[in-house]
């Protein structure tokens, strides 16, 4: 075998590696997928706390009346949070992006304070029906927390392979694809409800 | 806000969060508040459940969360722990930390639907926590996984034969294709150019792809005709005069590529019930109950 022979089929193999992975765009595909269901994985478990409310707010209501205010706050929040139209496109929209994450850091707020009321009063507390909510309302508060820590995560790789070389390439002039949002932590904001009982 | 900051920082790394102790068996006490009976019993009950619904439920006892807010050392060692099968995510966590009386069930994607949070909360506050206030560790946790078993029975029971998944390429395909390509491929490459034997390959990878992978994207075709190809013409560079003396030498170079195709199609692919246990690969998204005693 000669010299040339060898450079050649050296050349062939690199070519062949740096084909498949150099670019990245394999990779940037997967990433950018791994994204999109780390976000409607997000919207699925807001949605489901979206939909526990009003059974919520009217088995409250059955027992402790007089907190008009809390349950108030707690209707309208969910209400404005149900004006946003959530969609995939949400993701890429910044200035939406920051909405929907405050619509649904004040309902998470409304719902703490409720969550709070509820301590006052005894029979609520120890009716079936508020504890079973109660239990699913927790539930998807834990939800909603890991999915937002996949989605952090998912982005955070996303968006390094997008502004790292050479990977930035293919993410502009091949994919199109562009930094994403991710979740921000603003004091006040997501303050998420922690019952204990 | 305690809950939310600590996951934050966790995410960046920025606190030593509690290590996930490594799988030991279906119980891991750590903390020794079972006796060894006790622990042999529930491990029993466990393999039980398991050989006959294929639902894979574990116990973890610990001495403390050590400032770890229960719902997030949960999650954590439920997903690296992988329990339930990789197809079905249907296993069961039952965390408890001694030294803050806490516990959680935390339950997988799959049991999602039969194992609701209430029904979780509702096996923590009427079975658990009456049986630890009294220190009945055992019988508390050995009450509750029946309850768990009862309410997950129905969502999965072994099919008669274990199917096979699309993308999973059967072995003996396989190595009946791999054969078949190292006895062609030789053949063909002795009598062309280098040009004619990249089209070859070319083909050979085609016909490989849709051999191997039933349910195959474009992009893999694709791919594998490039690998076939490539390797074709490498194969016809790197070591042409060994073609004339026969096969002898050809396969061993050959044999490597097509290992590593195999590879490929069948990673991830693991057996169960070997010996010790361990997690089949399951996921889970915060499903659960927590409650305290």
């Amino acid at each position: 075998m000669t010299t040339q022979v060898r450079i050649q089929t050296i050349f062939i193999l690199t070519l062949c590696t740096t084909l498949f992975t150099g670019c990245g765009y394999n990779t940037l595909q997967a990433m950018d997928e791994k994204v999109i269901a780390a976000w409607s994985e997000v919207q699925n478990q807001y949605q489901r706390r979206y939909d526990l409310i009003p059974n919520l707010v009217e088995t409250v209501k059955g027992f402790a009346r007089q907190e008009e205010t809390v349950l108030r706050e707690v209707t309208e929040a969910r209400s404005r949070v149900g004006q946003i139209q959530i969609s995939k496109e949400l993701i890429n929209d910044p200035k939406a992006f920051a909405q929907f994450q405050e619509a649904q850091g004040q309902l998470s707020g409304a719902l703490s304070r409720l969550l709070l009321v509820v301590e006052r009063y005894p029979e609520l507390k120890s009716n079936q029906n508020f504890l079973t909510l109660q239990a699913q309302l927790e539930g998807t508060e834990n939800r909603i927390a890991v999915a937002r820590r996949d989605y952090i995560q998912a982005v955070q790789e996303y968006n390094s392979a997008v502004r790292a070389f050479p990977t930035n390439l293919t993410a502009k002039y091949l994919l199109g694809l562009k930094v994403r949002e991710n979740f921000a932590a603003s004091p006040g904001v997501q303050e998420a409800p922690k019952v204990k009982f | 806000m305690a809950t939310l900051l600590t996951w934050q920082l966790t995410a960046a790394g920025l606190t030593a969060a509690l290590e996930v102790p490594p799988l030991q068996g279906r119980v891991n006490d750590l903390s020794g508040i079972l006796s060894n009976i006790d622990t042999a019993r529930l491990d029993q009950q466990l393999a039980a459940i398991e050989s006959e619904t294929t639902n894979q439920i574990a116990i973890l006892i610990i001495p403390s969360l050590e400032g770890n807010p229960i719902e997030d050392f949960s999650i954590r060692v439920a997903r690296t722990w992988a329990l339930g099968q990789k197809s079905r995510n249907n296993g069961v966590l039952i965390l408890m930390a001694v030294q803050e009386r806490e516990v959680r069930i935390e339950v997988g994607y799959g049991l999602e639907g039969a194992l609701t949070d209430a029904q979780s909360s509702y096996i923590i506050r009427n079975i658990m926590i009456p049986e630890f206030r009294q220190q009945q560790y055992a019988n508390g946790l050995s009450r509750a996984v029946d309850a768990i078993a009862a309410a997950i029975a129905g969502e999965f029971r072994p099919e008669p034969k274990a199917p096979v998944s699309d993308s999973e390429p059967d072995p003996l395909t396989a190595l009946f294709l791999s054969v078949l390509l190292l006895t062609m491929i030789p053949i063909f490459i002795r009598s062309f150019q280098p040009v004619t034997s990249g089209f070859v390959g070319a083909g050979l990878g085609l016909l490989n792809t849709l051999w191997l992978f039933r349910a195959a994207s474009l992009w893999l075709y694709l791919l594998f005709a490039l690998v076939g190809s490539a390797a074709a013409i490498l194969f016809y560079y790197l070591n042409p005069a060994s073609f004339g003396r026969g096969l002898r030498r050809g396969p061993t170079v050959w044999s490597g590529g097509t290992r590593g195709i195999d590879l490929g199609g069948t990673g991830g692919w693991r057996g169960l019930g070997g010996g010790g246990f361990s997690g089949g690969g399951g996921s889970f998204g915060g499903g659960g109950a927590s409650g305290r005693w």
